[in-house]
């Protein structure tokens, strides 16, 4: 692989109390790309996902053992969280705007960052509404409630709440799995776009889409990583026998 | 609502389902104009006697009256009562007319809540004559409330009535028929009292004749009623005493009742004068007759009563302070302090509330410790009131030496709502989902600012809503304030004046027996007030909780 590594996951193994999610995980996500994360569920993906910004450190009784280098810095050393989850956005399964106007979920990141000019806030909302393909939808109806909107364009404005902050890497866990087809395939258009800013990460259930908007594919079975590597080949050459399985519908 | 048919299920079955729906759907309209109708009667009771004054009252004298006033025998020579025409009275109870005449009112306050003295004038011409007046008016040991207002001729009491505000006077009822005076208006007077054989009133069979109408007068004196049983007396007939033809009492019951001349049904017994009137009637089983207030004995008299319906709650109300005990004037000062006792409470309640409510659910650890807070909470939201007032005045009044006033009292009623608040907000905080908190989070909000930001501007809406339930306990707090703020109805000064609020006022009008009028225009404030804020809040609500209610129509 010729592209720099943005994250690289060293042996990383969680246990939530007596179950353990992940087992010595290993694997090196590149820069500007989309990296699908794909498994039956409880394969651990998600936890792998929700590791890479600490949002496990939320939940009571997490251990983690192993190392996740971000950009070369260890993200569970001597780390900032809030600066981490800056730059490591997450984008949810179920679009979750907050009870407020269009214009107050975007800039809900930067006020909550220290941005408090309206002027830099203006042109950071309309940027980053603009980079989320919700402009042109939306234009008009910044000061109207968010949850008035409809539920693709609500998972699209969480998008673009999530660029307001300007993050590095951009973490979605299923984010299309609750949209219509035509809401889905925005979002998919959209993530082509975000990969040439971005480094994306996503957890998908639909190999369809795995497919069709991932360079690199990683496959999850009982917290373990079994294979990773070039989507092409993940699909139609995997080495391991259970990878082929899957793909194929065998189980799952 | 029409459903289907399912192949699969036996048609019984959807039978009974329909006919289940329907029975619910029927208890459930049932429950609602339930509930609809329960409100509108209180309210609607409530705003009625508000704004309309409808009271029976009890008066020694019949409810009829006229504007000139016989004041003996002979040539029935007569006077009439005259008043200042800015006093809102156009008929007076001769025992009324005799305690403004004597000095018994001095002020006009509990007849027409006007807080206005009362001035006396009357000419002193003829003095055998203003001794009959006298006589007439106020009975033979009473006299004149001073004689200061004695003025030489009818002409100059007519001016001076019509020139002073409050002031009351008589003439000669030939004086006013000359030219009609402006500024003074005549007043009806009702003279006529109805006396019984002491037998008539007695408690019979545990009953008791306690009061008359008009309509019962009219019908003994016609002969309609021949045994007081039918009016619920004793079993005994009706004796009707009636003073012969030459008597003004007799010509007045033949105009007030019959529209000329009364003639007395048969067996009547025919008295002459005043004395043979009071010894025949009491003496003679059964008798009734009509006499003179000012003749009649007061152990003798049959009281009447009467509906009187007037205009109540005026704009007046809600712009005037409170006098004399709020019999007079309206409740400006009593709505001020209602309101700065209302926004005091919310100062000190609501930081404290929303705050406990957010620390146990946001961040308290120790489960234990947060389970018997919890119910602690829980037990002081269910304690009576007026504990909350002991309390108060033990802890603030006497041991903290506040001393009765609005701070005792908010800090007492703080202490009431505080659990409410709580728990609501405990409720409305906790109803925030899981996910805003995490997704604020992973924008890399800290705990404070998803606390801030997120959970209490969500939860605010559900914490208002709280807010509202103590702002309407607050407001309809009496037990608590009555021994920590006091009751002096005057504007507060400072924290530690003592101040009545609208509950605490209502509940004093009634309970001393004030005024039932002003009670109820009270109660219609203190109704409006707190509608106003609930509406007022609900709007405020709306807006905060932006675009829910389209949030839940796409799911």
């Amino acid at each position: 692989m010729d592209r720099p590594v943005k994250l690289k996951v060293h042996q990383l193994t969680l246990a939530y109390g007596a179950l353990t999610a992940l087992r010595n995980v290993s694997m090196d996500i590149c820069a500007n790309r989309v990296t699908a994360l794909i498994g039956p569920n409880g394969c651990g993906k998600t936890t792998f996902l929700r590791s890479i910004n600490r949002m496990n450190d939320l939940i009571s009784g997490v251990k983690i053992h192993g190392r996740i280098l971000y950009d070369g810095t260890d993200i569970y050393g001597d780390c900032d969280v809030i600066e981490l989850r800056k730059r490591i956005g997450m984008l949810f399964q179920k679009a979750n705007p907050f009870p407020m106007t269009v214009f107050d979920n975007v800039a809900y990141g930067p006020r909550v960052h220290g941005q408090t000019k309206k002027a830099d806030l203006e042109g950071i909302v309309v940027e980053s509404l603009r980079r989320a393909a919700l402009w042109d939808e939306v234009k008009d109806r910044l000061r109207a409630p968010a949850l008035g909107l409809s539920g693709g364009q609500q998972q699209r404005l969480c998008i673009a709440r999530l660029l307001a902050v300007e993050p590095d890497v951009i973490l979605m866990d299923e984010p299309s799995s609750a949209l219509d087809p035509i809401s889905t395939s925005k979002i998919e258009d959209l993530m082509d776009s975000l990969k040439r800013r971005y480094t994306v990460i996503i957890v998908t259930h639909n190999l369809q889409q795995a497919s069709r908007i991932s360079d690199t594919t990683a496959f999850f079975l009982g917290g373990e990583l079994i294979e990773a590597g070039d989507t092409r080949d993940i699909f139609f050459a995997p080495q391991d026998r259970r990878t082929q399985d899957y793909i194929l519908g065998r189980f799952g | 609502m029409e459903q289907k048919t399912s192949p699969v299920l036996p048609s019984s079955f959807t039978r009974r389902a329909r006919a289940r729906d329907r029975a619910l759907r029927v208890a459930l309209w049932s429950a609602a104009v339930l509930t609809m109708g329960i409100l509108g009667v209180i309210l609607g009771f409530i705003l009625y006697r508000g704004t309309v004054s409808d009271n029976q009252r009890q008066y020694p004298v019949i409810g009829k009256g006229t504007d000139r006033i016989p004041i003996g025998p002979g040539e029935h020579p007569a006077v009439a009562l005259i008043v200042n025409s800015g006093v809102r009275v156009t008929e007076l109870a001769a025992n009324e007319a005799r305690d403004l005449l004597s000095g018994g009112l001095s002020n006009w306050g509990n007849l027409s809540s006007q807080d206005l003295p009362v001035r006396l004038y009357f000419p002193d011409t003829n003095h055998e004559f203003s001794e009959a007046v006298r006589r007439a008016l106020l009975g033979p040991d009473t006299e004149w409330v001073s004689r200061d207002g004695a003025l030489p001729d009818a002409q100059s009491v007519i001016s001076r009535v019509a020139a002073v505000r409050g002031a009351i006077g008589w003439v000669p009822d030939v004086a006013l028929a000359v030219n009609a005076p402006r500024g003074v208006k005549p007043v009806t007077v009702r003279t006529l009292a109805v006396i019984a054989a002491p037998q008539v009133s007695a408690i019979h069979e545990g009953r008791q004749l306690s009061a008359l109408r008009d309509e019962n007068v009219a019908a003994l004196l016609s002969g309609a009623i021949t045994n007081w049983k039918s009016l619920g007396g004793p079993d005994l007939p009706v004796r009707i005493v009636a003073y012969d033809s030459a008597r003004w009492e007799r010509s007045l019951i033949g105009q007030l009742f019959f529209g000329g001349a009364w003639m007395p049904p048969a067996g009547a017994i025919p008295v002459s004068d005043p004395g043979s009137m009071k010894w025949t009637v009491s003496s003679t089983a059964g008798a009734v007759g009509l006499c003179a207030w000012t003749d009649a004995e007061p152990g003798q008299i049959l009281l009447m009563q009467r509906r009187e319906v007037d205009r109540n709650l005026a704009l007046s109300f809600f712009l005037e302070e409170p006098r004399r005990a709020g019999r007079v004037g309206g409740v400006s000062t009593i709505i001020l302090n209602t309101i700065l006792m209302l926004v005091l409470t919310l100062a000190f309640s609501t930081p404290i509330g929303v705050a406990a409510a957010t620390y146990l659910t946001e961040y308290a650890r120790h489960e234990k410790i947060v389970s018997v807070l919890r119910f602690g909470v829980e037990t002081l939201a269910g304690i009576p009131s007026i504990i909350f007032g002991l309390f108060g005045f033990i802890v603030f009044v006497t041991i903290l030496r506040l001393g009765i006033g609005l701070l005792s009292g908010t800090l007492a009623l703080t202490l009431m709502v505080l659990p409410t608040i709580i728990r609501t907000s405990e409720e409305a905080v906790k109803s925030v989902p899981l996910s805003l908190r995490e997704v604020s989070f992973a924008l890399g909000a800290t705990k404070w600012q998803t606390t801030v930001r997120v959970v209490l501007r969500c939860a605010s809406p559900g914490i208002l809503a709280g807010i509202i339930l103590a702002l309407g306990r607050a407001a309809g707090e009496a037990a608590v304030l009555l021994f920590t703020m006091g009751t002096d109805y005057r504007l507060v000064d400072g924290l530690r004046s003592s101040a009545r609020t609208l509950a605490v006022h209502l509940y004093l009008l009634v309970k001393e027996g004030t005024s039932f009028d002003k009670a109820f225009a009270t109660a219609t404030v203190l109704v409006i007030i707190v509608l106003a804020v609930n509406f007022a809040t609900t709007r405020l609500i709306g807006r905060l909780s932006l675009g829910s209610r389209e949030g839940a129509r796409h799911g």
